[in-house]
């Protein structure tokens, strides 16, 4: 009696699952699922308008979207991305809180021909696994920092560099420029130390103990806005003079718009654009995915950057994010 | 001759006892000279501290020492509430950065609405207030019922809202980021014409707040009394469950001010970012202050000079600019010197030592070493 019942239940399970599998595939039909790895949910103003961009962009395509969020765990990342693997999502897209590491996931990926997309960050794969990436070129950014900083002829140059989450792209990138830049230069870099998670809070106390064991410093390198602003929140309580008009030079990058804002307002004196909206460029390539045709592998973000010197309240004003 | 004896018996565990408080306080406070000098042996202007203004004139003090004290305020309030916690119920509440990001959110929730860049504030900051310390406090209840009435371990209990909490604090501002008007940043940082900086203020006031409170309430001594022995205080007439719940809603309301004073200073949350790694950074404070983390007796200042302790060498490896990838491997190796100095084998060696000393001084009367383990 017992193996009997045991035995209808099995069955009952079995024949529950093949009709969860038959829903399932109906009501993909047709619909293209696009499954986001995203880092954080609300990380930074950059990363909201980043995910919002993505979710807009894929709706309006008519894609169906599965969006996970690492929330600064990079280990959860990639079982978040074998989870969407296994449920066949039609294409995967990550955007990597760490560089290294993605190697399995690529590979269950390909095995299971899923097509991977790269956006954001670069992820640290051989061309072959994976379909497309489009990415930010961060050393490029921080190499435009650089460039302007030498052609502002400063006499002598103490640069702060604050750094963000160890172990991105962006943060590696970013870095690498700074330093290759001060050691051909002969700048002197008095701080480079990476903040974790990139906000204002450790920033800030990083300059205010700083100012406070008397270090001099006239460049601040921030690798983000919000960080840049903790910086100047710092140097605000101790009556340093930072901007166009200040001691301290500042330099951010992403370029959001309240950042933009204060490169109008000459608080910041240069801000490196990280274009979020991945979006419509997403919805684009897998399109043309779809139709078979042929695309461009590696694509780099074109970005630029905005001198307290040269930007307009036109500018500001055409900024979404 | 029996009363002689019992009279040298008395003397002998009164000394006994004079030297475990000695010690108590003692090592805790030898730690953080011992990190102060190797400050100002490394940075002579370590101590210094100068009158500045700030960028809109107002006197403002500035120097390292001023900073450690400032930047400390989140840790001495969370290790306060944290030794309550440890010592009633033998584990430690890891979820203490997860809902400071919560009540934090609610702040910041409570100020901001639903605008990420509000002209003014939406509510009057003491609402804020107290709204954020009863958020902390719904959390510690929280983890105050499943520890107490559920008789969950702290660590597997708090677990859930280590995990969930920064992900909740995210939901309770709407999934934004808002940033607050500036007004708002004087509790994290200065009052306009007032030189000393707001936190350490707060920080004293607490600290009276709780000495106070331990002093004039039996708080201390029940909290003690559960932690030794559940049950025997039980069968005196206490209700340790009460009192373990009581102690988490206490360190539920020392969050809700940490985050508070936390959300202020540049007046915005980031739910997943803020205060990375300080459930760690408490609970060493508790160790270093010479508590024992199984529970029991406890020390208050031993905990807040451990929480001064741990900024201190944070604020160190942040101004001798240690590499970046180097700091975590830095800040361990610190710690385990500090850790293995004050374990019990060491402890026992040392006053096995010392013991051997007067023995020897005293040689003439006989051979009296006695050994203390803790």
């Amino acid at each position: 009696m017992k193996k009997l019942v045991s035995m209808v239940l099995a069955l009952m399970l079995v024949f529950s699952l093949v009709a969860c599998d038959a829903k399932d595939k109906a009501k993909d039909d047709g619909k293209i699922t696009v499954g986001v790895v995203q880092t954080n949910a609300n990380e930074s103003d950059w990363r909201t308008a980043n995910t919002k961009s993505m979710n807009e962009a894929f709706a309006a395509a008519g894609f169906e979207t599965k969006m996970v969020f690492g929330e600064g765990d990079h280990a959860k990342q990639i079982a978040q991305a074998q989870q969407l693997i296994q449920e066949e999502v039609d294409y995967l897209v990550i955007l990597g809180l760490q560089s290294a590491g993605w190697e399995d996931v690529a590979k269950a990926a390909k095995e299971a021909g899923i097509p991977l997309i790269m956006a954001d960050r670069e992820l640290e794969l051989s061309e072959d696994l994976y379909t497309a990436m489009v990415c930010s070129d961060f050393e490029a950014e921080g190499v435009k920092a650089v460039d302007w900083l030498k052609a502002q002829n400063m006499d002598t140059v103490d640069i702060v560099v604050l750094g963000g989450d160890t172990g991105s792209s962006a943060q590696l990138g970013r870095s690498k420029a700074i330093e290759e830049g001060a050691a051909t230069n002969g700048w002197n870099i008095v701080f480079n130390q990476n903040m974790k998670g990139w906000d204002e809070t450790l920033a800030k106390q990083a300059v205010t103990d700083l100012i406070a064991s008397g270090k001099e410093f006239n460049v601040i390198y921030a690798e983000n806005d919000n960080m840049a602003r903790g910086a100047c929140d710092a140097m605000d309580a101790a009556g340093i003079t930072y901007g166009k008009d200040g001691d301290v030079k500042v330099i951010a990058f992403d370029a959001n718009k309240w950042a933009l804002e204060k490169v109008l307002a000459g608080e910041f004196n240069l801000d490196i654009e990280c274009n979020p909206l991945h979006g419509p460029r997403l919805v684009s390539l897998i399109q043309s995915l779809e139709k078979g045709e042929k695309v461009e592998k590696n694509v780099y973000v074109e970005e630029e950057m905005f001198d307290a010197e040269t930007i307009t309240q036109a500018i500001v004003d055409a900024r979404s994010y | 001759m029996a009363t002689h004896d019992k009279t040298i018996n008395h003397d002998r565990s009164r000394s006994i006892i004079l030297s475990i408080v000695k010690h108590n306080i003692f090592i805790p406070c030898a730690f953080l000279t011992m990190l102060l000098l190797v400050n100002i042996f490394i940075n002579p202007g370590f101590l210094k501290i100068s009158m500045g203004a700030d960028s809109n004139g107002h006197p403002v003090l500035i120097g390292n020492l001023i900073n450690i004290l400032s930047n400390a305020t989140e840790l001495v309030i969370l290790a306060i509430g944290m030794t309550l916690v440890t010592a009633s119920s033998k584990g430690q509440d890891i979820s203490v950065g997860a809902t400071l990001a919560i009540s934090g959110g609610v702040v910041m929730r409570v100020l901001c609405g639903n605008e990420t860049q509000p002209d003014s504030l939406h509510a009057p900051i003491i609402v804020a207030l107290i709204l954020g310390c009863l958020a902390g406090m719904a959390c510690g209840a929280f983890n105050g019922i499943l520890v107490s009435r559920f008789k969950i371990q702290p660590m597997i209990a708090t677990l859930i809202l280590f995990t969930a909490g920064r992900s909740i604090a995210s939901m309770a501002m709407g999934g934004l980021k808002p940033k607050a008007v500036s007004s708002f940043g004087y509790y994290g940082n200065f009052i306009p014409g007032f030189p000393i900086p707001t936190p350490i203020l707060i920080t004293i006031g607490i600290v009276i707040v709780t000495m106070l409170t331990l002093k004039l309430t039996n708080l201390g001594l029940y909290t003690r009394a559960v932690g030794v022995n559940a049950k025997a205080s039980s069968l005196n007439g206490l209700n340790p469950t009460m009192i373990k719940f009581l102690t988490f809603v206490v360190l539920g309301f020392c969050v809700g001010i940490a985050g508070f004073v936390q959300s202020s200073r540049v007046q915005t949350v980031n739910p997943y970012t803020i205060v990375p790694g300080i459930e760690m950074d408490v609970i060493l404070a508790v160790a270093l202050g010479g508590n024992s983390l199984g529970g029991g007796k406890f020390n208050m200042t031993g905990s807040i000079i451990g929480a001064y302790t741990i900024q201190t060498l944070t604020s160190m490896l942040m101004t001798l600019n240690v590499n970046t990838n180097a700091v975590p491997v830095f800040k361990a190796a610190i710690i385990v010197v500090l850790v293995v100095i004050q374990s019990s084998v060491v402890k026992a060696f040392f006053n096995k030592k010392m013991g051997e000393l007067k023995s020897r001084k005293n040689s003439g009367k006989g051979n009296d070493t006695y050994v203390v383990v803790e």
